[in-house]
């Protein structure tokens, strides 16, 4: 009986997947492949967003944290929250008004030179690949622990069926996909919180707030307050803007929805934060202390729901890590497209359409190869957030907001902040990665000036 | 304070659980709003001897 009702529920959820997916329908012409028209509604730009940036760290790493370390993360994870907010009333309406700009590349190539262009597209595509690596590590993890599947055809699965409505429905799909799966998480999840509050909660309201202070205070004792700094710059810029999002911003009907769905994005992270940060701690009455991290949710969902709630939460894992999979593989594919092959070769539109298929089918499989490399979900979620930020953000923060950005300080700061990202994180090693983001940073800030200071005096 | 944090903690679940009902009334306007692709006038018979 609970088989029969468990593989009813995995069909449904697939069922309807397929369903959503094929009425997303198959992308035309490349501007609906790449930017769906700019045509999104807020609901779904809104939903989409979230879907992208709960992957497996946001849910499943986020109630480990909760469990080991209480409401520390929660206070961390704001630093996101802020983050979103900032680029919903600072940079997305600036990116959206831009005209005929389908990639961050595009517009950076806008404000500075064709050179520069293809830089962010090259960093920018290589760094999809990766954040598309370690979601196909995730799911395959997912798959082996829930199904007992080994790692590598968990990852060609999961990796198969997402590029195969992402190829044909561009994003589009990938967005409507993303809603469908945000939907999942966003109910299920809470669903779990509430019964463990209601039916399972050891000592009541004052055994939670207990648990919840001994854990909190556990996880401020074990770190450094340059540990907690560099955590908080991680959080604040290490995903801003990735371009995922940033195809979103793009991708929204108006100025306005660009606006909205970012700060609404943002304020939605902290409630789901508080969700996942909960679970974690209720979990500490319900799992045995020195559970892994990454099984914690896991673990909890087996001791306290039936066999069909297990296969619910492999359901919803899954939703998590399609819906950012499937947008990094779009956003790889779309950046490959505009911002490497079109600064080089003229294609028209049917051909642009063709370079973006195969390139969506060529970072997936690199992304599952790959796979087989990605250390842990949360290394291999740091060593990208670390090259991220420095390598693009004061490229093209500075770029939309200065009068006449230079070419040179964009091509400085963009080789300085990665080579400087790279070599910090081989240098110093796991145990101080995340801090390397800040010299990273500061470097690339300092070149972009140095670059500008002698565009100025050379006159150019 | 206990009761404060845990009030806390259900309006977030509350909010999360709306969150996603606003997404999924987006979702169904959108694929319900989807409208057929325009169909191809056919193309003039052209007789193989005029």
């Amino acid at each position: 009986m609970h088989t029969v009702v468990s593989v009813t529920l995995v069909a449904s959820y697939v069922v309807v997947l397929t369903f959503v997916a094929v009425r997303a329908r198959a992308a035309r012409e490349y501007a609906e492949f790449s930017l769906a028209r700019r045509a999104l509604p807020l609901a779904l730009v809104f939903g989409s967003l979230c879907a992208t940036y709960v992957g497996p760290g946001f849910s499943i790493g986020f109630v480990g944290k909760g469990f080991q370390s209480g409401f520390l993360f929660f206070g961390i994870g704001l630093a996101y929250s802020l983050q979103n907010v900032l680029v919903g009333v600072l940079v997305a309406p600036r990116l959206r008004a831009l005209n005929d700009c389908h990639t961050l590349g595009d517009a950076i190539g806008q404000k500075y030179d064709r050179r520069c262009h293809v830089l962010a597209g090259v960093i920018s595509v290589g760094l999809c690949t990766g954040y598309a690596a370690v979601m196909a590590k995730a799911g395959g993890v997912v798959f082996k622990d829930v199904l007992g599947l080994p790692l590598w055809s968990g990852v060609v699965l999961i990796v198969g069926i997402t590029t195969l409505y992402t190829t044909s429905g561009g994003l589009r799909a990938s967005v409507v996909t993303d809603a469908f799966q945000f939907t999942a998480f966003a109910i299920l999840l809470p669903v779990v919180l509430l019964l463990a509050l209601g039916f399972h909660l050891e000592g009541g309201i004052a055994g939670f707030a207990e648990r919840a202070a001994v854990a909190t205070q556990d996880g401020l004792a074990s770190k450094t307050p340059f540990q907690i700094i560099g955590l908080v710059t991680a959080f604040l810029l290490g995903e801003t803007l990735i371009p995922p999002y940033a195809n979103r911003a793009l991708a929204s009907r108006t100025t306005r929805v660009s606006k909205h769905a970012f700060v609404l994005g943002g304020l939605f992270s902290v409630v789901w934060f508080a969700v996942m940060i909960s679970l974690g701690v209720a979990a500490r009455g319900i799992v045995p202390a020195g559970t892994d991290e990454d099984h914690v949710l896991l673990n909890m969902v087996k001791a306290i729901m039936p066999t069909e709630g297990y296969m619910l939460l492999l359901v919803v894992s899954i939703s998590v890590i399609m819906s950012s999979l499937d947008s990094l593989l779009n956003a790889g594919a779309v950046v490959f497209t505009q911002d490497i092959v079109r600064p080089i070769h003229r294609l028209v539109d049917g051909k642009a359409l063709d370079v973006g298929r195969t390139a969506t089918v060529m970072i997936a499989v690199a992304a599952a190869v790959a796979a087989a490399a990605v250390p842990t979900i949360i290394d291999g979620l740091l060593v990208c957030y670390t090259i991220w930020a420095p390598a693009i953000l004061p490229v093209l923060v500075l770029g939309l907001w200065l009068k006449k950005p230079r070419p040179l300080a964009g091509i400085l700061s963009m080789v300085v902040g990665a080579l400087v990202a790279g070599l910090s994180q081989l240098a110093v090693g796991g145990a101080t990665r995340v801090p390397a983001i800040l010299p990273a940073l500061g470097a690339a800030v300092l070149a972009y000036f140095i670059g500008h200071l002698l565009s100025r005096e050379k006159g150019e | 304070m206990q009761t404060v944090l845990i009030v806390l903690v259900i309006l977030a679940t509350a909010a999360t659980i709306a969150s996603g009902l606003w997404v999924a009334t987006g979702l169904i306007a959108a694929i319900t709003s989807v409208k057929p692709p325009a169909s191809v006038p056919p193309k003039a018979e052209h007789p193989d001897h005029p």
